[in-house]
């Protein structure tokens, strides 16, 4: 087709953008409204033309900003031409090659619009549509917009399928196979996709290079073989990307983790948040469980109030358990957050950013599963463990007996929110442990540098 | 006294349109699911519904935690009451006239204005309307718009003491510095 060729009366051809096997773009002018558009030509004795025809029908009945808009379908004896919106843009692909090391940020900002995309296909009504070819190169960027585009292998939700669908790398294990899919198959790409933002790979090997931990975790899920065990659908993902503190964080997590409901977890955290405001640190305890401890503390009990926006019991500043709705800004004002995530029964091996401490017990009876589970998360969380309920006599023969490093025994304190001096000896002497005594010194260090050239 | 186990019925009413009565209302229902960990019901008093942007038309649905009942009859309460709720906040909109009977059986009744100086003049008339209702002293006043000083009280013969409403621009997402006022609305 020639340069100023007039098709249907409306639009002046420009230029070709493209050609595929069966398709040919090109850039057209509408006269009337003088606008650009792009105009997908299908040759109809294509073997895939049905395929083209189907694609145009969804993208017709799907109205979203990242969703490329079809204005009108054509034909003549020859071709279906089908009238889209033109986009400018690089594909992600390209992005990615001329970019190194994307920031957490942008990575985010992308990843949260793929993601609100897709939760829209998969609510539309009356049945959801999966897109099942979610890759880079089939995501243009355009001045900072996603515009998802290729809907040739979209189906609905839970639709059974016998042939191979999606691209090497990026499609989810069962769409190699027949079967019915659903929203896990587009969940797996998306994790894909944020590993190779991340990587510029998509070997699930390289997760572990992710810098971000709260990132690799999310990219695991994504990714896992077994659809039941990825996310549940977007909102959840999204939830969790949400929850990332995508500054360069200056706040040290210590996150607590007991072995068992009721070995002391909480009483743990809250005396950790308590020493280290009394040291000076800027410290909150944040709850991370679901037990919601301390809305029951403060509504039912009557205790605590506000201080400068923030839950404060006695000394201690604690932010309750709220399932990701409050939003994270108020980390900035924190050099030190105690994280209780309760029971290590109720999740699945964490890997968690900081200094994980896991409190259990030390009697003959709970020594076993203590151990065991401490070395389950030293495989990649920097781990410490604290014996509750324990006289130090029987502590130190323990520890020779069994030959155990990094255990620390917990005095009891009735009271978690009054000072001890036998709790503030224990902890002092925790501190001095490599792990932690090097997080705190490059706190401070990294504080003051921060503090004399950014405030 | 109430009952444990009582469904606890919230009354959110603006002093005219517009003023974020919807907002505050999400933003307490969100706050009940998710930090109270409590089940509760969002339920927009008739009228055209403005939430319905959250779930393409549906008349019912769940999002965040929270259980949306769009475009309600007052008829559905007990209905929805019978079902177990913890909470329902029940979002007036501005009209007070239409519905006052129910916003005066509410549990804890929220009032939401403007106080920017060309609109201060609504939440006075609206004062003046209900001053006249039993214990509308014991309602709860609060404003989103506007410059409120630390203790700012409207009136001159009743000094009535207005919450500011922090800047909180994701309903979903509540400020931290927004913490303390849902615990002064909820307690």
């Amino acid at each position: 087709m020639k340069q100023s060729t007039i098709l249907f009366n409306k639009y002046e051809v420009i230029s070709k953008l493209g050609h595929g096997a069966s398709s040919v773009i090109f850039l057209v002018r509408n006269i009337k409204l003088n606008v650009n558009r792009a105009i997908k030509r299908i040759d109809k004795s294509h073997h895939l033309y049905s395929r083209f025809v189907a694609e145009a029908q969804i993208l017709k009945s799907l109205n979203y900003p990242n969703i490329p808009i079809i204005y009108d379908i054509e034909e003549d004896d020859q071709y279906l031409y089908i009238i889209e919106e033109y986009i400018e843009g690089i594909s992600l692909t390209s992005y990615i090659t001329n970019h190194k090391n994307i920031p957490l940020i942008t990575i985010y900002e992308y990843a949260k619009q793929i993601c609100n995309t897709l939760l829209y296909m998969h609510q539309i009504k009356p049945i959801g549509i999966l897109h099942l070819d979610l890759k880079p190169d089939n995501i243009i960027i355009a001045d900072g917009i996603i515009k998802l585009i290729d809907y040739g292998n979209a189906v609905m939700v839970n639709s059974k399928i016998s042939t191979c669908i999606g691209s090497c790398g990026f499609a989810a294990p069962e769409q190699y196979e027949e079967g019915v899919l659903t929203v896990a198959a587009d969940i797996y790409s998306i994790g894909a996709i944020l590993l190779y933002m991340a990587t510029s790979t998509f070997d699930k090997n390289n997760i572990l290079k992710v810098s971000s931990i709260e990132l690799q975790f999310i990219i695991s899920k994504c990714m896992k073989t077994n659809p039941k065990e990825r996310y549940e659908n977007i909102s959840s993902l999204l939830k969790d990307l949400e929850n990332i503190n995508y500054k360069t964080n200056l706040s040290l997590y210590i996150n607590v983790l007991g072995t068992k409901g009721g070995i002391g977890c909480t009483h743990v955290s809250i005396m950790l948040a308590s020493y280290f405001k009394r040291k000076g640190y800027k410290c909150i305890y944040e709850e991370k469980n679901k037990n919601r401890n301390i809305i029951k503390m403060i509504r039912a009990l009557g205790l605590g109030k506000f201080k400068n926006g923030f839950y404060q019991i006695e000394d201690c500043k604690m932010m309750p358990f709220s399932d990701n709705v409050i939003a994270n800004e108020w980390k900035d004002f924190y050099d030190i957050i105690v994280r209780d995530y309760g029971c290590y029964e109720e999740m699945s091996i964490p890997v968690l950013e900081g200094i994980t401490i896991l409190v259990g017990g030390g009697k003959e009876y709970e020594i076993e599963d203590t151990i065991e589970l401490y070395k389950g998360l030293t495989e990649n969380n920097t781990t410490l463990a604290l014996l509750n309920f324990m006289d130090m006599t029987d502590f130190v023969r323990m520890c020779i007996k069994r030959k155990i490093q990094n255990f620390y025994c917990m005095p009891i304190a009735n009271n978690p929110f009054k000072r001890s001096r036998k709790v503030d000896n224990s902890f002092e002497y925790m501190c001095r442990n490599h792990f932690l005594k090097e997080k705190l010194h490059e706190k401070k260090r990294r504080n003051k540098n921060y503090r004399s050239n950014g405030d | 006294m109430r009952k444990k186990g009582e469904t606890k019925i919230i009354g959110v009413m603006g002093t005219d349109s517009k003023v974020g009565v919807t907002h505050l209302a999400i933003m307490i229902s969100n706050y009940i699911a998710n930090v109270y960990g409590k089940k509760v019901g969002y339920l927009e008093y008739d009228g055209e519904s403005s939430v319905k942007w959250l779930c393409e038309n549906e008349k019912k649905f769940k999002h965040y935690g929270i259980n949306f009942y769009t475009s309600v009859y007052v008829e559905k309460l007990p209905e929805l009451i019978a079902k177990g709720y913890d909470y329902i906040v029940i979002d007036f909109s501005s009209d007070y006239f239409k519905g006052r009977s129910e916003f005066l059986r509410c549990n804890k009744k929220i009032v939401v204005g403007d106080v920017n100086p060309w609109n201060i003049i609504n939440y006075y008339k609206f004062i003046e309307r209900t001053s006249g209702e039993c214990n509308c002293d014991k309602w709860i006043y609060t404003a989103t718009f506007g410059i409120l000083k630390d203790k700012m009280t409207l009136g001159m013969d009743k000094r009535i003491p207005v919450y500011k409403i922090p800047y909180n621009p994701d309903i979903f997402k509540i400020k931290h510095n927004n913490l303390e006022l849902m615990e002064k609305l909820l307690c």
